[in-house]
């Protein structure tokens, strides 16, 4: 029996991409539906931090829990795209083959720690019960183990971590422990979703430092979302915005900072306040991102875009290749406009 | 400029209610905190969570009177104003919460929400409906939702529906308690010039509590750093931006997002930047008090005497 | 010995605050009975009828009920009555029956393990039954087990114990006769009795196994759970039923409260010789120190199991605020 598990452990792949394919995905209400990814394409490569930008509602966490396995079918229905990851489309598989995947090969970090724990069990079996399962460990081989990620993630005081429960940590702690479980079993790519939006300033910079680090000594893809770009900004190699479960804007981050085509990407922009902007107004973007439920026709940016023309309500724009792999949906790519 | 608020040595002391209790657990959430709010300017307070900003401002606001300490307003006394004195000032100082959900009763129309503050300080009732509309208008919300009920509005139009409902009192200070923080980063910026307009309209004085460090820089005119309970540095924003002193200043300056680094700054025992003589960063013994000391031009810093 | 591990471990960590809180949840046990203690005393002196005349019978002379009023100390002010009565409670006296002259906690006693034997039987084989379908209905819902779990909940509620056991006797007893159907010397008495007392709390302990394990498996740490990896087994049982078993263990607890006062009914059908019929008599033959000392024994039982859940509430869920 233990060999059979010890075996597990050997047949680590080495994948070096995990791609999106035109994912889209849409939640059946009775009558209702509403079409959450209307064709998401992302490629996440090993030690590389690719970041999903964009506001409440836009599709971040249904782009990453389907990636992951996890969204709820019903109601959720996947409509079409791959999710390639080496040679097989995580799609096609069976529920089984998924889970060995889960947590192995690709693990996710959620946004609330502190509801994301199970409260009533330490923290130390939240974190040894996957060596355990995935790798075979021997209990205390995955104790030992776990001290060691313990120390990976920052977390000092060792075996008292592993006794307590989540509720005796702070906010941070408990982000710690969650990453400390997602890259136990030495994942090829983590997927954090918002792993820094319910922790203050200072604590959101050490997360972000701490993944950083993790990424380098353990040869990462991370999938990092958030609604911030400039949270993104010290982190990311590559950057996608994503506007109503569709990628408005994908460059690297070097050049969706210095030249960002895409009239929602330079609205955001501008939009964020800074010492800079002291004395003049704000630009804003009027109305509100729409409901999955409600999207408009052509550009589903249409009714709030400053430059939007007759074709933007008719017809939804391709996505264009501007060189070096930097991609914007619009029609009128790198017009300028007046406020 | 005149001063509006004063907050001179408050205190704000959470005692422990347990009929037996095993260690003594009293709190400081404010500790000897005092600061000067000029009238129509954006006075911002930032520091990281739990530090003890919301307990300040509820402080001000005599929402939770402090343990100890003066609060002045327009010069006058909060502590000694009769009730009925009290409930006339409060009506010249509001506030807006972090989340507009818990600030709207869910089961009240947009109308009767706006109307009750409105009766309560004796409006003529028949200028009331006009009134509401006025308001509204105000913040940008179609006079046509009136009977809407806040389940039908979007996050940012609920705080522009708490924003109205704080005007109708026709106050003089908002304390703005991380207005946008749960907001959209495309409805932030609609929320903060709103804000903005409705200062310079109707002369308004702002308390304005963020952790976001950007936000602050952009609108505020003087800052105040809090950290544990006490305020460690306060200056004109343009000076601290560009100066920061306090060892805790930089190290919250250097988390905030955007600046190509994910170092923290952390000061280490020598560091004694913009200290006069005789003064240290760090409490030279466990129980030394800390003083705010200005070292010019309004610039202040928080640090401790070496030897008494 | 190994290390410490589980609640133990939290029980030695939190030493003194747990104490100090068996020590509250204790001045709160001590309270309920004596606010019990007073309620009883006030409603018995204010039913309708002199006791004196109830032990007296119809044809007594006035110095014979005088007589009989001073044995029960009824011929002084009520405060007075009070004052003796509460320091009887404290010396856990109850005085004697009026009927049988025998001490009242003699005769409870007598009888108290039969009803405690019957309602543990009870409450395990309602355990027995509950929690594992309930956790099953949560895990398969709308399958055949939910629906059969659905049915089984309806009828619990809806059916009366004393009908139970009448059909009960009727069936395993009478035409089948698999148990006998008079007794209680055996532990074979006691199954027929037990299913009939247990059927309705199992019900009960059902719906709230379904709906907790529903609920926990909707929580977020599920959904780590599931991003772990973990096969379904552990998810149910390791991480859910866990949490589920905090709210559910709180309920069970009540409900061996609530069989003790069921019990009276069901010895009634089985003719059993227990509590139940022990008070019920009492009633009947308004023997009041019986009745008071009755009510406040099951008062301070109720406390206790109630003191017992709390405890193995507190060491289930790590969380609990002490306070
Ligand atoms: N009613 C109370 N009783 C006891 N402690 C309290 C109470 N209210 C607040 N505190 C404590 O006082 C401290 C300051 O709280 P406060 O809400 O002012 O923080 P804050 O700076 O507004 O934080 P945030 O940025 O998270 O809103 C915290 O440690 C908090 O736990
Ligand atoms: N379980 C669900 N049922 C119906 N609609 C859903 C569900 N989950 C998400 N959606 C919809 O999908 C869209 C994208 O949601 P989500 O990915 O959670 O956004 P975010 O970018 O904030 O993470 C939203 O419009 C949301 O209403
Ligand atoms: S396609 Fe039209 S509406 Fe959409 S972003 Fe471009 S210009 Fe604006
Ligand atoms: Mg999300
Ligand atoms: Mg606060």
């Amino acid at each position: 029996m233990p060999k059979k598990r010890a075996d597990k452990r050997a047949v680590k792949r080495a994948d070096s991409t995990l791609e999106i394919r035109d994912l889209n995905v849409s939640f059946i209400q009775g009558e209702k539906e509403a079409n959450a990814l209307r064709g998401i394409s992302l490629s996440l490569k090993r030690s590389e931090v690719h970041s999903l930008v964009g506001e409440s509602g836009s599709g971040k966490t249904v782009t990453s829990t389907c990636v992951m396995g996890l969204l709820p079918t019903p109601p959720a229905r996947i409509n079409a795209g791959e999710i390639i990851l080496g040679d097989q489309d995580l799609l096609l598989l069976e529920e089984k083959d998924r889970r060995e995947i889960r947590g192995k090969d690709i693990a996710m970090v959620f946004q609330e720690p502190a509801r994301y724990l199970n409260p009533t069990l330490k923290v130390g079996d939240q974190i040894t019960e996957m060596l355990i399962l995935h790798l075979g460990m021997e209990k205390t081989e995955a104790v030992e183990r776990a001290l060691e990620i313990l120390d990976l993630v920052g977390l000092k005081g060792g075996k008292r971590i592993l006794d307590s429960y989540p509720h005796e940590l702070s906010g941070g702690m408990k982000q710690r422990i969650m990453i400390a479980i997602a890259i136990s079993c030495n994942p090829s790519f983590l997927i954090a979703d918002e792993p820094t939006t319910a922790l203050d300033v200072t604590l959101q910079l050490q997360i972000l430092n701490l993944m950083l680090s993790l990424k380098n000594r353990l040869d990462m893809g991370i999938l990092f979302i958030s609604h911030d770009l400039r949270v993104v900004h010290d982190i990311s190699d590559w950057i996608s915005v994503i506007y109503a479960g569709r990628i408005v804007e994908s460059a690297s981050r070097e050049t969706l900072f210095a030249d960002p085509k895409h009239p929602y990407t330079k609205l955001l922009f501008e939009s964020i306040p800074d010492a800079d902007k002291r004395g003049k107004r704000l630009q804003t973007i009027p109305g509100k991102v729409p409901d999955a439920e409600n999207i408009p026709g052509g550009c589903a940016f249409h009714p709030r875009c400053p430059i939007a023309e007759e074709i933007c309500r008719t017809s939804q724009p391709e996505t264009k290749n501007l060189g070096g792999n930097h991609t914007a949906a619009c029609h009128f790519i790198g017009k300028q406009w007046k406020n | 400029m005149e001063k509006l608020i004063e907050l001179k040595n408050i205190n704000k002391v959470f005692k422990s209610h347990k009929l037996i209790s095993v260690k003594k657990d009293d709190f400081v959430a404010v500790d000897n905190v005092s600061l000067d709010i000029k009238k129509n300017t954006v006075f911002g307070l930032v520091g990281e969570s739990g530090c003890g900003k919301t307990t300040l401002a509820r402080s001000v606001m005599f929402l939770d009177p402090p343990t100890s300490g003066e609060i002045l307003f327009d010069g006058k006394d909060i502590a000694s104003l009769s009730g009925k004195e009290l409930k006339l000032y409060r009506s010249r100082m509001q506030i807006v919460f972090q989340d507009p959900n818990s600030a709207l009763n869910p089961k009240m129309s947009i109308y009767r929400c706006m109307k009750e503050g409105l009766v309560n300080r004796r409006y003529p009732k028949d200028k009331i409906d006009t009134r509401i509309k006025e308001l509204l208008d105000l913040v940008g919300i179609s006079s046509s939702y009136v009977n809407r009920y806040p389940h039908e509005f979007s996050g940012g139009q609920k705080q522009r529906i708490v924003i109205a409902r704080a005007l109708s009192m026709e106050p003089e200070f908002l304390v703005l308690d991380e207005p946008v923080s749960n907001l959209d980063v495309s409805i932030q910026a609609q929320i903060i010039n709103l804000l903005l307009d409705l200062k310079d309209e109707f002369s308004l004085t702002y308390l304005f509590i963020s952790h976001d460090l950007n936000l602050v820089s952009y609108l505020s005119d003087e800052v105040a750093v809090m950290y544990k309970g006490q305020v460690v540095e306060t200056a004109e924003t343009e000076k601290i931006m560009k100066g920061p002193l306090h060892p805790y200043t930089l190290k919250l300056f250097s988390s905030a997002p955007g600046k190509n680094s994910v170092e923290l700054f952390e000061a280490d025992e020598s560091y004694r930047e913009g200290l006069p003589e005789g003064y240290t960063y760090f409490p030279p013994e466990p129980d030394s008090s800390l003083q705010l000391i200005d070292i010019g031009e309004g610039h202040s810093i928080g640090c401790y005497a070496l030897n008494g | 010995m190994g290390k410490l591990t589980g609640p133990m471990y939290g029980i030695l960590r939190g030493n003194m605050e747990f104490l100090l809180f068996l020590f509250r949840r204790f001045l709160r046990l001590l309270l309920t009975i004596l606010i019990i203690s007073t309620i009883i005393f006030f409603v018995i002196r204010v039913i309708p009828g002199d006791p004196a005349l109830v032990v007296a019978g119809i044809d007594a002379s006035d110095e014979d009920i005088q007589a009989i009023r001073a044995r029960l100390g009824t011929d002084v002010p009520v405060a007075v009555q009070y004052g003796r009565w509460l320091a009887d409670i404290v010396r856990f006296d109850f005085g004697e029956s009026m009927i049988s002259g025998a001490s009242v906690n003699k005769l409870i006693m007598e009888r108290f393990p039969l009803t405690l034997t019957l309602a543990i039987l009870g409450i395990v084989l309602g355990i027995i039954v509950a929690i594992p379908l309930g956790v099953l209905s949560a895990v398969h819902r709308w399958s055949f087990w939910d629906y059969f779990g659905m049915v089984y909940s309806q009828m619990g509620m809806a059916i009366p114990s004393f009908w139970l056991g009448m059909i009960l006797l009727l069936v395993f007893a009478v035409k089948i006769p698999l148990f006998p159907l008079f007794g209680s010397d055996s532990l074979k008495n006691l199954i027929l009795p037990a299913i009939a007392l247990g059927f309705a709390r199992a019900a009960v302990i059902l719906r709230l196994t379904r709906a907790a394990m529903v609920e926990e498996l909707s929580k977020e740490y599920i959904i780590t759970a599931r991003a772990k990896g973990l096969t379904n087994r552990m998810i149910r049982y390791k991480h859910a039923l866990r949490n589920a078993m905090i709210a559910v263990v709180t309920v069970t607890g009540i409900q061996f409260g609530y069989m003790l006062g069921g019990a009276i009914i069901v010895e009634q059908v089985f003719s059993l010789p227990g509590l139940g019929r022990l008070f019920l008599y009492a009633i009947y033959q308004r023997d009041f120190p019986l009745i008071q000392g009755g009510v406040v024994f099951i008062a301070v039982i109720f406390s206790l199991v109630n003191f017992a859940v709390d405890i193995i509430y507190s060491l289930l869920n790590p969380k609990i605020r002490i306070s």
